[in-house]
């Protein structure tokens, strides 16, 4: 819990006898709180009354503050042994409310707490607004309220207090949260592809070796050249046997590569050859036949062995 | 709930290796001001830190935090902070905000700010918390 307090700065009006100090200074008298010795004080009576004091400004508590209750503390004493009266009292929302009266001791300084635990005009707990001076139900003041003041009494001191519970106020922090997207790689180039000899395929167009080719003068030993190969980019297609050139169109692998072709993979297809005899006479000789010759020798041999 | 908002610099910065948002990297600290904070703020000197004294000291609190990581997810937490105002007021302010007191290069680069939604003046005796749950930012998928 935590306290706050005013003291009295000015009167508002009065009733009833008082004497110590002229009206409009009374508070002067009373507002060395707690002065519990009562080195300077008020006097009051014989006529009843009541005294109402300003304080400076109300409080200022923060919106936050719970728990409020309003005391008026003060020090007084009666003057002869009859009983007499007095209590604090409080001004809010422009009405005065009497805490219960008391029958203060006879010549011995004591000290009083009024307290006010729910705001007497609104009837319910006290607000921060109600306190800070705020609203149709703020407090206002404090004073001295008697409903017998014979024998006199004597007010020593009187303060305006506060008892709260300081707000608490919280921030409740959400998390911040922050995510990464990475974008899609395109993972599509710049890649080595090392393809086995036999594990890779593409697709070439057909080859036309169709024309100019050239008869040589020797057996099997002719030369051609081949047309325009399906095969057209940046290829090397070594054939055997005939070492012939072409060229490859745009492979599939969209890459430079080395096309190792073995002379057996490689197909293609040649025009027939009409081979035609151009020697003199007649039809060219026969091959000699040495094979029968040697055989009816051998023959012959093999019979005069068995005779 | 009060929501995490970002200065968009700390991204910036994050990427350059400038927070280092674990214990025994940077000290990240929460500073309480009344002036709006701008996403395009980068250090602690764009915004005006209220008054020291009453219980507030400049440059404010340290948030003790820390970082790890579980599951591809970073996690930075702190610890909650309280100003207890005393002898006077502390404020008025509206807004809490979290800096790099370490950085160097932006100077105290700006992280994160919480709105309170009202303007608040502690008075004497009384409390302002600044109430993180089991993070204070995470970084993900």
């Amino acid at each position: 819990m935590a306290t706050a307090y005013r003291d009295p700065t000015a009167d508002e009006s009065e009733s009833g006898t008082w004497s110590g100090a002229s009206a409009g200074t009374r508070y002067t008298l009373v507002d060395d709180y707690p002065d519990a010795s009562g080195a300077d004080y008020l006097t009051h009576g014989t006529t009843a009354g009541y005294l109402n004091l300003f304080p400076p400004s109300l409080f200022s508590l923060g919106s936050g503050a719970t728990s409020i209750s309003i005391q008026v503390l003060y020090y007084d004493q009666k003057t002869a042994s009859q009983a007499c009266a007095i209590a604090g009292r409080l001004k809010v929302g422009g009405g005065y409310y009497n805490a219960a009266t008391h029958n203060p001791a006879n010549g011995v300084w004591t000290s009083r707490t009024d307290n006010w635990a729910t705001n007497p005009k609104s009837g319910v707990a006290w607000t921060p607004d109600d306190v800070n001076g705020v609203g149709a139900n703020a407090l206002q003041g404090m004073g001295f309220y008697s409903s017998d003041a014979s024998p006199t009494i004597r007010l020593a001191s009187i303060r305006l207090q506060v008892t709260y519970t300081p707000g608490v106020y919280t921030l409740t922090a959400d998390a911040g949260s922050f995510s990464f997207a990475g974008v899609a790689a395109a993972l599509l180039s710049m890649r080595r592809l090392d393809v086995g000899a036999a594990s890779f395929a593409f697709t070439g167009s057909d080859v036309g070796l169709r024309r100019l080719f050239t008869l040589a003068a020797q057996p099997g030993a002719f030369s051609f050249a081949g047309a325009a190969a399906a095969l057209l980019a940046n290829r090397r297609v070594n054939v055997q046997p005939a070492n012939f050139p072409l060229t490859g169109a745009t492979a599939a692998l969209l890459a430079k590569r080395l096309l190792a072709v073995d002379p057996a993979s490689f197909s293609f297809t040649g025009a027939d050859v009409t081979l035609t005899y151009t020697g003199g006479g007649g039809p060219p000789p026969a091959p000699p036949r040495a094979g029968r010759k040697h055989r009816a020798l051998k023959r012959v041999r093999y019979l005069a062995g068995r005779l | 709930m009060a929501a995490f908002n970002k200065f968009q610099d700390f991204i910036e910065q994050l990427g350059k290796g400038v927070h280092h948002l674990h214990a025994a990297g940077d000290t990240l600290k929460v500073f309480l001001t009344n002036e709006q904070p701008l996403a395009t703020d980068t250090q602690k000197s764009d915004m005006v830190e209220i008054s020291a004294g009453n219980g507030y000291t400049a440059g404010g609190e340290d948030s003790q935090n820390d970082y790890t990581e579980s599951g591809g997810t970073g996690t930075m937490t702190a610890v909650d902070i309280t100003w207890t105002a005393s002898g006077g007021t502390i404020g008025p302010f509206r807004f809490a905000v979290l800096y790099n007191d370490s950085a160097t290069s932006p100077a105290d680069a700006l992280v994160g700010w919480w709105d309170y939604n009202s303007n608040l003046t502690l008075q004497d005796g009384e409390q302002f918390k600044w109430d993180v749950g089991t993070s204070v930012l995470t970084i993900g998928p």
